[in-house]
């Protein structure tokens, strides 16, 4: 058995026809950042939610701090879950909430914190994404840019021990994907929180990653640090990373 | 089915276990209750006075326009006002709730709560549910009054009936068992409409096209399981009088 903090062993999973996920093995140690490349429609977005134990895999198990989601009650893995935050491609906001009642909203259903309370946490998380005085706010009254961060604010308001991303800089402009990664990584130092970011944006996966690996049609077929994964002799890897390479190169 | 079998399930095990916060509740109470009675009001008000007129119409004939009071009163409690009620509200507030559960859907907002370690069903579905199935019967009360009191003007002021033989024959023909039959209806209907609504809703696959499909679906069904069920409960219910409480002749 495996003793990381996270792992999956032999993970299958399909939806209908589609076999997404085909034998996956992957370990995440703690206070670590590990980044999941590949193309669309790989599983990576899948993977994550296998992590948190929303879809149960077909075959093979995922464990998380030593324990399989499966061997766990609904109510416990509910509770576990609050070890986790979890920040979503479109951000996943609740839109008939304000940013404040949304940032809020774990913690009042999770602890009996009172009003004064909830909201000096509420404006930490905001500081701690680089936003202020937008509490009163809805989603919708936010740029895309801010509606992620501010969704990372409400994935650190219950201080989680782990943190996945999924796909943080998609449809960003480079200013605010810049902006993003750097709150991944400072996030990561100020909270020690064990991170897990899916993405298919190269610069951001080798500015954020401690380990990198890539999923291929359903295959994990790379595991290793940024700088193993740049010297990769395997094709698949090779014509990935090839254009944001050529990228750093013209810059 | 077996999907719709298994929402059941998991709503039910939630009745049973602790309610959420007072403010889901709230807010439901304010959507589904508060902000339909307008709507209810003009739609009773005008299914009493089309029944008037229908009922005057016909009893004008036979000479028997005296008696018309409880033919507007009767069929306004035990089948009208429930069945209106039922269907401004599955129009007004269960599209709405399939619509709004759609959208958080395939915006994952719904997983964003599993992920937070909430369950979606006691924070987005209870609430919805029972409101619903609580309202549904105060309003069919405030459809039944103002459509017997657009009988009643349109009665006695417009076909000039004398008022006190019309509210006399209302009277002694009007029971309290209609008035119980179509609350058990309304509460009935309350939980269809919100029960379906919730479930197509909350299994919405596929972007907007796909909660458009949710909501057409979720009111066709909601619409024909009211008409049905309004049928078998009618029957059921005079059924129960006649074998309980009808006097012996």
């Amino acid at each position: 058995m495996s003793d990381s903090f996270i792992s999956l062993s032999g993970v299958h999973k399909s939806f209908g026809p589609q076999h997404i996920l085909k034998g996956v093995d992957l370990e995440v140690e703690k206070g670590e950042t590990l980044v999941i490349i590949g193309g669309s429609g790989t599983g990576k977005s899948v993977t994550m939610k296998l992590i948190i134990g929303l879809y149960p895999p077909d075959e093979g198990i995922v464990r998380f701090d030593g324990k399989s989601w499966s061997e766990r009650s609904n109510k416990d893995s509910d509770k576990e879950r609050q070890r986790f935050g979890y920040v979503f491609q479109g951000g996943a906001l609740f839109d008939s909430l304000n940013i404040k009642e949304n940032i809020a909203f774990p913690i009042r259903e999770h602890t009996k914190k009172k009003e004064p309370e909830i909201d000096k946490i509420v404006k930490n998380c905001l500081e701690s994404v680089g936003l202020e005085n937008i509490e009163h706010k809805f989603p919708a009254q936010i740029s895309g840019g801010m509606q992620k961060r501010v969704s990372l604010a409400r994935a650190l308001s219950l201080n989680p021990e782990v943190l996945l991303y999924d796909e943080p800089t998609t449809g960003l402009d480079p200013i605010n994907s810049q902006k993003i990664n750097e709150l991944i990584v400072k996030t990561k130092n100020k909270h020690d929180v064990t991170s897990i970011v899916v993405t298919h944006d190269m610069q951001s996966a080798l500015y954020v990653a401690d380990k990198i690996v890539m999923l291929y049609k359903g295959y994990l077929i790379f595991k290793g640090s940024p700088s193993q994964l740049l010297a990769s002799d395997v094709p698949e890897v090779k014509t990935f990373i090839e254009p944001a390479l050529q990228h750093v190169r013209r810059q | 089915m077996w999907d719709f079998s298994v929402f059941l399930n998991r709503t039910f095990k939630q009745y049973l276990s602790p309610y959420p916060r007072f403010t889901f509740f709230y807010r439901q109470f304010i959507e589904i209750g508060v902000k339909s009675i307008p709507i209810v009001l003009v739609v009773g008000a005008f299914v009493g006075m089309v029944l008037a007129v229908m009922t005057y119409q016909q009893f004008s004939i036979l000479g028997i326009e005296s008696m018309m009071g409880p033919f507007i009163a009767v069929p306004m409690v035990s089948q009208l006002g429930p069945i209106m009620t039922a269907l401004m509200i599955l129009c007004r507030v269960g599209s709405a709730m399939t619509a709004e559960l759609g959208s958080m859907r395939v915006t994952e907002q719904i997983d964003a709560l599993h992920c937070f370690g909430i369950n979606p069903i006691k924070t987005l579905i209870v609430p919805r549910t029972l409101v619903c199935a609580a309202m549904l019967p105060c309003l069919t009360v405030i459809s039944d009054v103002i459509g017997i009191i657009g009988g009643w003007v349109l009665g006695v002021y417009v076909f000039d009936i004398n008022e006190s033989y019309y509210l006399e024959k209302t009277r002694s023909y009007f029971m309290a068992y209609d008035v119980y039959v179509g609350l058990m209806k309304a509460l009935v209907f309350g939980f269809v409409i919100s029960l379906f609504c919730c479930f197509k809703g909350y299994t919405t696959r596929g972007g907007a096209t796909g909660v458009g499909k949710s909501i057409m679906e979720a009111v066709v069904v909601a619409f024909i399981a009211i008409i049905v069920l309004n049928f078998f409960m009618s029957l059921i219910a005079t059924e129960l009088w006649q074998t309980y409480w009808a006097p012996d002749v």
